[in-house]
């Protein structure tokens, strides 16, 4: 059971991001994420669609154009720059959507599943970029 | 990220070992089968594994099967899917530090680690017993819908996890 490169990835360029767009108030290039985090640009940009889509980051066009945060830090969480970057959390499909499984009446693990989804959705929404950003640890 | 087959099929399998081994006679793979539709192939290599990791014991010969080891209240959920897939451990430099050079200054690496962390409660703080012992299995369904909107075993809806803007 891993998260994805593409979870992860979404997650360190929104903390990039959120650096750099507090050191200069502006937006930031792509090129210049891509130096900090060492992802590809072509990585960046497709995360940059996404997060976009999710309205978590806000594009400006033209010389010194970038992107910014579409809000502060400390209104976007690690579970809404996740759900972005690779949709719902849903370690087993049941957990969504019982109907692609027969045996959801009588699945006495169907129950573990949905505890385990719901304690990891409340810890990424229980962390903030802002905390990400800051390094600032929260006790779990 | 999703929970592996070979996870899921172990617990499924413990599960119907337990149950129908109630009267303390061994259960022979083609019964799991039978019960859980897991292919008998598959079902061998789980064995194996769970054998190693001595949650359970084969009897060979005639009326020969699987049984536990012990006591379904002392096997936790953690030791059969650790049994099935190896440590939970949800992005490589959880366990593994020295896998990632950024891992001592790295932000996200402690959210991975408590996600990890999340995982693993849920499944140490569950036993076999808890899995078999509830006929229906709702119950303890239910008693989730608390923490998550919709978890019922009628069709639910998406759930809406991330607040509007």
């Amino acid at each position: 059971m891993k998260l994805s490169t593409r979870a992860r990835y979404a997650l360190r360029m929104m903390v990039e991001l959120a650096r750099l767009t507090n050191e200069i108030d502006d937006s930031v290039s792509l090129a210049r994420i891509a130096e900090v985090t060492r992802i590809s640009r072509r990585y960046l940009e497709q995360l940059a669609i996404v997060l976009k889509n999710g309205s978590l980051i806000r594009g400006k066009t033209g010389k010194g154009g970038g992107y910014r945060l579409a809000r502060p830090a400390d209104q976007i969480t690690a579970g809404q720059i996740i759900e972005s970057a690779i949709g719902q959390i849903n370690i087993v499909d049941c957990v969504l959507d019982p109907d692609s499984c027969t045996m959801v009446d009588d699945c006495g693990c169907r129950s573990v599943y949905c505890d385990i989804n719901s304690r990891i959705l409340d810890a990424l929404n229980d962390l903030t970029l802002d905390a990400l950003a800051s390094n600032h640890r929260v006790s779990s | 990220m999703k929970l592996s087959t070979r996870a899921r099929y172990a617990l499924r399998m413990m599960v119907s070992i337990a149950r129908q081994s109630n009267d303390g006679k061994a259960v022979s793979l083609s019964d799991v089968a039978d019960k859980t539709s897991i292919s008998r192939r598959y079902l061998e290599q789980l064995a194996i594994a769970l054998k190693s990791a001595s949650l359970v014991r084969g009897i060979a010969g005639k009326g020969g099967g699987y049984l536990l080891t012990q006591p379904a209240v002392k096997i936790t959920l953690g030791q059969i899917v650790e049994a099935a897939i190896g440590p939970i451990n949800v992005v490589e430099c959880v366990l593994n530090p020295e896998t990632c050079r950024e891992s001592e200054f790295c932000e996200c690496r402690w959210v991975y680690q408590t996600i990890n962390d999340r995982i693993i409660g849920v499944l140490q703080e569950l036993s076999l017993d808890d899995l078999v012992a509830r006929p229906l299995p709702q119950y303890l369904c239910k008693d989730l819908t608390s923490n998550m909107s919709g978890c019922s075993t009628t069709k639910i809806q998406p759930v809406q996890v991330f607040k509007e803007d």
